[in-house]
């Protein structure tokens, strides 16, 4: 009974193993039920469509990890996504992503700039250019369409051994591994811990917050070339849907919104988790509207279940460090 | 005597300054109207553009109150359309008695209010979140209620009350409206106990806690009063557009918290003021009604308001650290 208690307790507290146990679960279920069960086609369908999500839910990771809120992933996203099936079709679809991914990282800055030097609440910039994109994408674009170059689609799309899309997934993954031991991705923990602190000793925290705001910008744009290559097509309309799902992919990776903690692996299974849902509520035979619910439900439990991890994580750390305090006296 | 006298009227400048200068770029944008549409400014335009303002003001009501202690209701579309699917399934379709759906409606609302509140005190979880989530089930699950019978008709009396039809001395009825709005919120979030704990707890819950305000259930109070306005506005608008659409709510939810964000009110501050936020429900009105007029892209429309906003909120910093450098220099020179 206790052995149970503490690996439930365990399991509470590790974000990344709690949300990689949960797609499982969902992909199994979903195996189980499937007609036929998970082929490669439809697995390797699967991952590219949950290729945009992912990569725009990683931004949102890292500008939650500074104790920041942003909510311009779903603008951003819209806006690349329209242009890239309307604007620069003359240029080289390869420097076309080059560009769109700068034109993210130019928003996303702009959102750096306004919190950091503004001395503004996150999350009142972000509705801005959260609107303001979604607004521009609208008037380019007013009804669902336009040509997106075909050489890029295919590079995603083409069947291969290993999907390209697994590929992308986890080269995601190993630069996020390799990012957070870099000292931009140290001083990034450190902000969301103690800026204070790190101010204090000899860091330009402005820096790193609206580096931090840049970098994430830029992922939405590349989430937003992803969208135009997974659909084929611009939509103004696509934005709504992201708002909520990038921050529910985040809160189901398990990283908690109290800063200081997270990670982009989490949210890259939480995103995985979240498009596998609607497609296993499918099987199960659940009616369309109840997805909306279903989905609302979980994102809800998942906040709550980071929130009581990230509260049990702090109290240990104030024990430890009492501990360490004794030990200190004593010495 | 007399510098008493100017000192407090200097106060009373300073208390009005701010939602006299939106009022005045308000009324600016409404007459310049005129170089895109001969329509404009009429007194028809004006009173359709004070019904619109009446949605995002009782919207921006419960937004501000939240808004002021650093929280944020992105619930508000759900219970919109989750109140006026009430009122108008259970009247039409079980012929309920009008009042008692509106009430029903009412309390479900602010229970959908009180629920927020109580996740995010209790688990200390980003209101945003919780709230985004909310909404997501509130949609799911009104479409779910109405499955089959899309979009049911409002009441025959709310609509006219509500639309713009009926009429009192030649002004259509929800201006009446606007004005009782605009009085209560003065009276609730400026002058009642509701509003100086919300203030109190908006600039700082520790303080709050200290001087033993209830500060957990203040803050859930706040959510349920935000609940409810979203009621208040859902049953308004049925009646204003005739049908229980589900996206009755998705267009105001952006205009009622730019409102309060164009108002002054800086998040999590318990800085702000309820006539700044009306005066700023009015501007947006007023960019809505006059891009409207352009027949351009309604995506101008977003891109004015983010763009309003920002420029808003850097006005609200530089004004709220020059006043911060005026207060502070007596002391450094003696």
């Amino acid at each position: 009974m206790t052995g149970l208690r503490r690996w439930l307790g365990r399991l509470s507290t590790g974000g990344t193993t709690r949300a990689a146990l949960f797609l499982l679960i969902v992909l199994v279920v979903w195996d189980q039920r499937q007609i036929g069960g998970l082929t490669v086609r439809l697995i390797e369908s699967y991952l590219v469509l949950a290729t945009p999500l992912i990569v725009a839910s990683i931004g949102v990771t890292l500008v939650i990890i500074t104790r920041e809120f942003d909510l311009s992933a779903a603008g951003v996203v819209t806006l690349v996504n329209v242009l890239m099936a309307t604007s620069l079709q003359s240029l080289n679809p390869w420097l076309m992503v080059v560009v769109f991914v700068l034109l993210g990282a130019g928003i996303g800055l702009v959102n750096g700039v306004l919190v950091v030097y503004g001395k503004l609440p996150g999350i009142a910039v972000t509705l801005a250019t959260l609107v303001i994109p979604q607004g521009l994408a609208l008037i380019r674009l007013k009804t669902p369409g336009g040509i997106v170059p075909r050489t890029l689609v295919d590079a995603l799309k083409t069947h291969a051994t290993v999907p390209r899309a697994l590929i992308l997934i986890l080269a995601l993954a190993a630069a996020w591994l390799v990012f957070r031991r870099t000292r931009l991705g140290m001083y990034m923990f450190a902000i969301g811990k103690d800026e204070e602190a790190l101010r204090l000793s000899g860091v330009s925290t402005r820096a790193v917050r609206i580096s931090i705001f840049s970098i994430a910008g830029a992922l939405y744009g590349f989430a937003g070339v992803l969208i135009a290559l997974t659909t084929e097509t611009g939509d103004a309309n696509i934005g709504n849907a992201y708002l909520l799902s990038t921050f529910a992919a985040v809160a189901v990776g398990g990283t908690a919104f109290v800063g200081g903690t997270g990670s982009a692996i989490g949210s890259i299974f939480g995103a995985l988790t979240l498009v596998a849902i609607p497609k296993v509520l499918f099987v199960l035979g659940i009616s369309n509207w109840m997805v909306q619910v279903v989905t609302g439900i979980i994102i809800l439990i998942a906040v709550l279940l980071g929130a009581i991890a990230a509260r049990r994580a702090k109290d240990r750390e104030m024990l430890s460090a009492h501990y360490a305090d004794v030990s200190d006296d004593s010495a | 005597m007399a510098g008493d006298l100017s000192a407090r009227s200097a106060v009373v400048l300073r208390r009005f300054a701010r939602p006299l200068l939106i009022f005045g770029i308000a009324c600016l944008v409404f007459v310049g109207g005129r170089i895109v549409s001969d329509a404009l400014p009429s007194w028809r335009a004006a009173q359709s553009l004070l019904t619109l303002s009446l949605f995002v003001a009782v919207l921006a009501l419960g937004q501000g109150l939240v808004m002021l202690t650093g929280g944020l209701d992105l619930s508000v579309p759900g219970v919109i359309a989750l109140s006026a699917t009430m009122t108008a399934l259970t009247t039409d379709e079980y012929g309920w008695n009008m009042g008692v759906a509106i009430v029903l409606a009412l309390l479900s609302a602010a229970g959908v209010g009180l629920f927020n509140g109580l996740i995010v005190v209790k688990f200390d979880v980003p209101a945003f979140i919780v709230t985004l989530a909310v909404n997501g089930i509130l949609v799911g699950l009104t479409v779910g209620w109405t499955f089959g019978r899309e979009s049911p008709p409002a009441p025959e009396s709310l609509f006219t009350t509500f639309s713009g039809s009926g009429k009192l001395g030649g002004v259509s009825l929800p201006v009446f409206f606007l004005i009782a709005a605009v009085i209560f919120g003065y009276v609730l979030q400026m002058k009642s106990r509701v509003g100086r704990e919300t203030y109190l707890v908006g600039s700082s819950p520790t303080a709050a806690r200290i001087a033993g305000r209830p500060v957990d259930w203040i803050l859930v109070g706040v959510y349920g009063i935000c609940g409810l306005g979203a009621g208040v506005a859902g049953v308004m608008l049925l009646g204003f557009s005739a049908n229980a659409q589900l996206d009755l709510g998705t267009e105001w939810l952006i205009p009622s918290i730019s409102a309060v964000l164009v108002g002054g009110t800086i998040i999590g501050s318990g800085r702000g003021d309820w006539l700044s936020t009306v005066a700023a429900a009015l501007l947006l009105t007023t960019i809505t009604v006059v891009i409207g007029a352009t027949g351009f892209s309604q995506g101008w429309k977003s891109v004015l308001y983010g763009a309003v906003v920002i420029v808003a909120l850097l006005s609200t910093r530089l004004s709220m650290s020059a006043f911060r450098r005026r207060r502070s220099q007596p002391a450094r020179t003696p």
